[in-house]
């Protein structure tokens, strides 16, 4: 019986190729990235055209296919700039299979495919291993055409296509730049000729790829990533939105190179004379390495700086103002990198301390020479686990966000939830180490009491499952067949196939999705349910019942719906802790929109659409709900008091104050001549944001 | 010999873009003329004639010095549309162009050389782009996508912008090849500035001594002669981000693919090309909705802007010294030199002996400033903050300001006016702010303020009743020019 290996080995940059000129850099550039194995086939004829359908190999085919084109993604090398195709490496051929894979090098564009192939699956790995699941990419939203028999014409159908693999184009523009498309569902990568500041690391007018640079795969990969799991993340509501998107990005690029043990021992065996050295050595390596191009350094420009007086790298002190006067996603988004950062150091910091003591018998002072190698070994260990503690505990929180509108506090009490979950006992104090660092850069999330573990969890109180008996018992009972169908599915099309019918099956096979259970669950004009139930209504903060009709959108015979809602992200999750706990959970999203217009002093009307969401998490071992966590478009407490229903206010005004009046202000010239800023579709949102 | 005791700035309306005449007068009697530039960023012969008419008239068609601050069509359009009529009756004694005009100077040639590719290949992705978007593929592309229908209107809006940039650097002509700069700059060339009438004065030289300006020194700020800094992009003071635009040489493989035809512009060996079409022709069958076959050509957007701002950075900027001895007016004609321009003046190595204290020279001549032209339009990156602006703290000062929402193209109404300029120039200027046409401009962000009335609420609040009379006194409308007049002595 032949055994499929675990890894496809292959060779790559650790960094960027210009680290590979300097003779200090030159030894870690290089790593071997160990990429779960999967077939690869170089693409055919046919798939290449439709992406489902797999026709029998042929050996011109083989030749002549894009590729690599795996389960997740797609490489083609397409150059429009050129208008010439760059031959595919086949990473199954017996010779680059015995060297694990081809030599890294510039000028080879199958290197090239290599090497994003390589970064971006590290990446989808590290993501499916700390989410518990599959990854998947945004589903295509589009039109179908369909022929009504009855009328005799043509009409338009919305359609949800499955987009099985990723798609990279390598060598797509020609600037320092790269970016996800959501609309194509692929990233685009760019080359230029470079301009250095300094003309010692780099050649004036040499080829750069970002294509071949780590931090910006994975930065690109993660926007990808997080396409999929939120979508509406692409709506800048507030100031936290787009500067949330690109900190993530960053997190993962940052925290995916301290995986990488071999560059840690290396960096770590240079430090000599105090223990702050160490710490300080980190940030330099996160910020060193992050530098070369554009964008992706500046985020990190936030972590600290060198200092050229005293000729070492310090980190930065943030005064606890920054949350609330940076306003430009970027410079708002390095302070989420900080604050993770600082989280980090201090984990590390924590883990290390005993090594240190032993090794110098509790003075704390090292001595001269270089480290004995056991004891880098163990510190290189210690600084990547603590590393991929935090990238674990970050995108874990992912699933603890709500669907819309997301703030880094937001963000925080996702990381506190999901760790307190999956950790009964914070031994180490990981959370507090993030508590601590949000808290001195003055993120605090809205409506918490204090800043401690406890109030920052989430918690619904103890009687809820009681209160809202009903919608909630049909919901798990509900979820409870969808885990029975789904639990022991490894494709992914037949996870994504599944979840989608169970969100919006429209009853043509007589099955009805949760969309429309809940639907009829409201419909009903029975005046006794609807009082019983509105319980579910303050609990997600969203608007069910038909006889709210005035919040929605005008219809085209002036009539208004209720606004119109969608079950998103139906998802099961399933998570070993560390203390071998296991967590198995069921998470979806409901998410409404509700359009509004403003007629201005000057008489203009200005739109703006309103969105609410909420995302709902069973725990399938007691059938019960666990948690929501809502964005509301009504007005709670109002509601609760007085019966009262009213849109949030509170929430509008800020998204409207947001978009009409500080977002202009803080847009860099590029997006203030080119975008208009109150818009929600965006044409290309992260190719502008990258932009100066 | 009789001292230059007033002079009277004339801004002749023909929309956003600069035409001046300066008139130097001693004692109410004009001893010579000045015109600064003749644009507009769109006109035609119609709308513009009758301006230029006026303007003639006033000048009794004679102008003693026309400088031409740099090659955008804002600012010289005039001399082409207008040509006949210019050339045949302006009789113009002398014109001054910025240093890198001049055909003779091996680093201004390079500098033009290398250059106008980049100008050449804006203008080639605006008219592939804009051919892009009209075809059926391009429909194609979105028909089937939700929001497919705004994302297309996005794109060929975003396309007009483009062609705006193009416009702005080069004239109209067959599938936009680059014929060497605009019609305009080549009329005063060729034409008016011939024969030998004209001149390249040096940055950081003095002029004076010339015949009709008694005691008028003029300072030549611009162009730098550092090429670091005109290709300098504002950065927002404070920020601590450094470098995360491209560099105009960093453009160059971008010009190259659109330019040239040849293979050469692949940064691969051709052996790893594959040669069958094959592999083409299989990517052109694919779904339309994933191709990205224009999407590079988008970057012209982001050139545009690197473009615009290292011509602007090109302007002769000057500033005109005169009066009394011990209080020496300056007005300050800036071009639309940008923050990397500013900032090179103060490092200027001014061909003087005096010092006045401490001070440069650059930052003494701001603090005298009683006129200032807004540079680019009350654009943001046109005035900057901590070398511009807040030296800027004479109590007389006045700002004129060459901006009509009537005529101006879609990409720049977003961007000028720069709000949080306007209010702080209304402020240092005490509401002594004169603008080309305050029509449909707002003093704020969230455009409930109209422009008009908060000016004149900020006269009444920040002057005393005397310098409002002053002010209103020395000021003209008429239906083709605003007019100021700056005294040396205050009456």
């Amino acid at each position: 019986m032949k055994i499929v290996p675990p890894f496809r080995k292959l060779r790559g940059y650790t960094f960027d190729p210009a680290l590979s000129s300097k003779m200090e850099t030159a030894s870690i550039n290089q790593i071997v990235y160990n990429v779960l194995w999967e077939d690869l086939e170089p693409a055919e004829t046919e798939k290449l055209r439709n992406n489902s359908t797999r026709t029998k190999k042929n050996e011109s085919d083989v030749k002549q296919g894009a590729g690599p084109v795996g389960e997740y993604l797609e490489i083609i090398d397409y150059d429009p700039t050129t208008k010439k195709f760059y031959k595919p490496v086949n990473l199954n051929e017996t010779y680059i299979l015995a060297q694990d894979g081809l030599d890294p090098s510039e000028s080879n564009p199958m290197f090239h495919q290599q090497m994003v192939y390589a970064v971006a699956m590290t990446t989808i790995m590290n993501f499916e291993r700390s989410l518990g699941r599959k990854i998947i990419w945004a589903s295509r939203h589009c039109f179908e055409e369909i022929f009504d028999k009855k009328k005799k014409r043509k009409f338009k159908q919305k359609k949800e296509e499955y987009v099985q693999r990723l798609r990279i184009y390598p060598h797509a523009l020609r600037e320092a730049n790269a970016y996800y498309s959501p609309q194509k569902k692929a990233l685009l990568f760019g080359y230029f000729n470079a301009s250095p500041a300094n003309v010692t690391l780099q050649m004036p007018g040499a080829v750069i790829f970002t294509c071949l640079n780590h931090d910006i795969i994975a930065h690109e990969v993660t926007h990808a990533i997080i396409d999929g799991l939120h979508r509406h993340y692409n709506e800048p509501t507030n100031p936290d939105v787009h500067a949330f998107h690109e900190a993530f990005a960053d997190i993962v690029a940052l925290f995916q190179h301290f995986t990488f043990t071999e560059v840690l021992k290396d960096q770590i065996s240079k430090t000599r004379g105090d223990i702050g050295a160490q710490q300080s050595l980190l940030g330099e390596i996160a910020q060193e390495f992050g530098y070369s191009m554009g964008k992706y350094g500046s985020l990190r420009m936030a972590i600290g700086k060198f200092n050229e007086e005293e000729k070492r790298w310090e980190p930065a002190k943030p005064d606890g103002t920054e949350y609330q006067t940076q306003m430009e996603p970027h410079a708002r988004g390095s302070i989420l990198v900080a604050a993770v950062f600082e989280a980090f150091i201090n984990i590390y910091k924590k883990g290390a301390a005993d090594l240190l003591r032993i090794y110098t018998n509790g003075s704390g002072v090292l001595p001269e020479g270089e480290l004995h190698p056991d004891l880098v070994n163990r510190l290189a260990t210690e600084a990547s686990r603590a590393a991929k503690h935090v990238l674990g505990m970050c995108i874990r929180a992912l699933d603890y966000l709500p669907p819309v509108d997301v703030t880094f506090g937001d963000f925080l009490r996702g990381i506190i939830t999901a760790d307190v979950d999956l950790v009964k006992e914070d031994v180490k104090n990981y959370r507090l180490a993030f508590i601590e660092a949000f808290k001195k850069r003055g993120i605090y999330p809205e409506g918490i009491r204090t800043m401690s573990v406890d109030s920052l969890r989430y918690r619904l109180p103890v009687d809820i499952n009681k209160v809202v008996k009903r919608p909630l018992d049909i919901i798990s009972e509900f979820l409870k067949k969808y885990r029975d169908e789904i639990v022991y599915v490894k494709d992914r099309k037949k996870i994504y196939d599944i979840s989608r019918r169970y969100m919006s099956g429209k009853g043509n096979d007589e099955f009805l999705g949760l969309e429309k259970q809940i639907d009829n669950e409201f419909n009903s004009s029975n005046k006794k349910k609807i009082e019983a139930e509105n319980a579910f209504e303050v609990l997600t903060g969203l608007i069910f019942f038909n006889t709210w009709k005035k919040f929605g959108n005008k219809t085209e015979d002036d009539n208004y719906d209720r606004p119109p809602f969608a079950v998103q992200q139906l998802r099961l999750v399933s998570r070993v802790g560390p203390d071998g706990s296991q967590i198995n959970q069921i998470v979806f999203a409901i998410t409404q929109r509700s359009e509004l217009s403003n007629t201005e002093k000057d008489g203009k009307k200005k739109q703006l659409v309103f969105s609410g969401g909420c995302t709902l998490i069973f725990d399938m071992d007691t059938m019960k709900l666990k948690y929501a966590i809502s964005k509301p478009l009504l007005d709670l407490e109002c509601f609760t008091t007085n019966g009262h229903i009213k849109l949030n206010m509170t929430r509008i005004e800020h998204q409207y104050n947001y978009q009409v009046e500080h977002r202009n202000r803080c847009a860099s010239e590029y997006n203030r001549y080119f975008e208009p800023m109150v818009d929600t579709i965006h044409d290309e949102p992260f190719a502008l944001l990258h932009k100066h | 010999m009789r001292q230059i005791t007033d002079i009277r700035v004339r801004m002749y309306k023909m929309g956003t873009g600069d035409c001046f005449v300066l008139f130097f007068e001693a004692e109410n009697e004009c001893t010579f003329k000045m015109m600064i530039d003749c644009g507009t960023c769109q006109g035609t012969y119609e709308d513009m004639a009758p301006v230029i008419e006026k303007l003639l008239g006033d000048v009794s068609n004679s102008i003693d010095l026309l400088i031409v601050t740099h090659e955008h069509k804002d600012h010289v359009h005039g001399f082409d549309v207008c040509k006949e009529l210019i050339t045949k009756k302006l009789n113009v004694k002398n014109v001054w162009l910025a240093w890198t005009e001049n055909e003779e100077s091996p680093l201004a040639n390079k500098w033009k050389k290398d250059y106008g590719q980049k100008k050449k290949a804006l203008a080639k992705a605006a008219s592939r782009l804009k051919q892009a978007v009209a075809t059926q593929a391009f429909e194609d592309m979105y028909k089937h996508e939700m929001n497919g229908e705004p994302l297309m209107i996005k794109k060929r809006e975003m396309v007009e912008k483009i062609m705006e940039f193009a416009d702005l650097h080069m004239d109209k002509g067959v599938d936009y090849e680059y014929k060497g700069g605009l019609a305009g700059m080549n009329v005063v060339k060729e034409i008016i500035g011939a024969p030998n009438k004209i001149s390249y004065p040096e940055p950081g030289s003095i002029r004076g001594n010339i015949r009709g300006l008694d005691g008028v020194k003029i300072y030549i700020m611009g162009p730098s002669t550092s090429w670091e800094q005109i290709r300098k992009k504002s950065v927002k003071e404070g920020s601590h981000y450094t470098r995360n635009y491209m560099d105009v040489a960093e453009w160059r493989g971008f010009s190259e693919a659109l330019l040239s035809d040849r293979n050469s512009t692949s940064p691969f060996d051709e052996s790893y090309v594959v040669s069958e079409d094959d592999l083409l022709s299989r990517y052109q069958q694919e779904s339309e909705w994933r191709k990205i076959d224009h999407d590079w050509l988008y970057g012209a957007g982001e050139l545009g802007l690197r473009v615009n701002t290292v011509t602007n950075n090109l302007s002769l900027a000057i500033a005109i010294e005169f009066g009394e001895e011990n209080d020496r007016k300056v007005l300050l004609f800036p071009g639309d030199t940008e923050y990397g321009g500013w900032a090179a003046w103060h490092d200027l190595k001014w061909d003087t002996e005096e010092k006045n204290g401490q001070k440069h020279l650059t930052e003494e001549l701001l603090n005298r400033t009683v006129f200032y032209k807004v540079s680019h339009h009350l654009s943001y990156n046109g005035t900057p903050r901590a070398l511009g602006l807040e030296m800027m703290n004479h109590r007389d000062l006045v700002t004129m300001c060459t901006l009509d929402y009537n005529k101006i193209g879609p990409g720049w109404s977003r961007t000028m006016p720069s709000y949080d300029l306007l209010s702080e120039l209304l402020i240092k200027s005490r509401g002594r702010l004169l603008i080309m046409n305050d029509e449909n401009i707002f003093a704020n962000d969230e455009n409930t303020m109209l422009l008009k009335p908060h000016i004149e609420a900020t006269k009444k609040k920040r002057m005393t009743k005397q310098e409002f009379y002053e002010f209103r006194n020395a000021c003209r409308e008429e239906e083709f020019f605003i007019e100021y007049k700056v005294s040396a002595k205050k009456k």
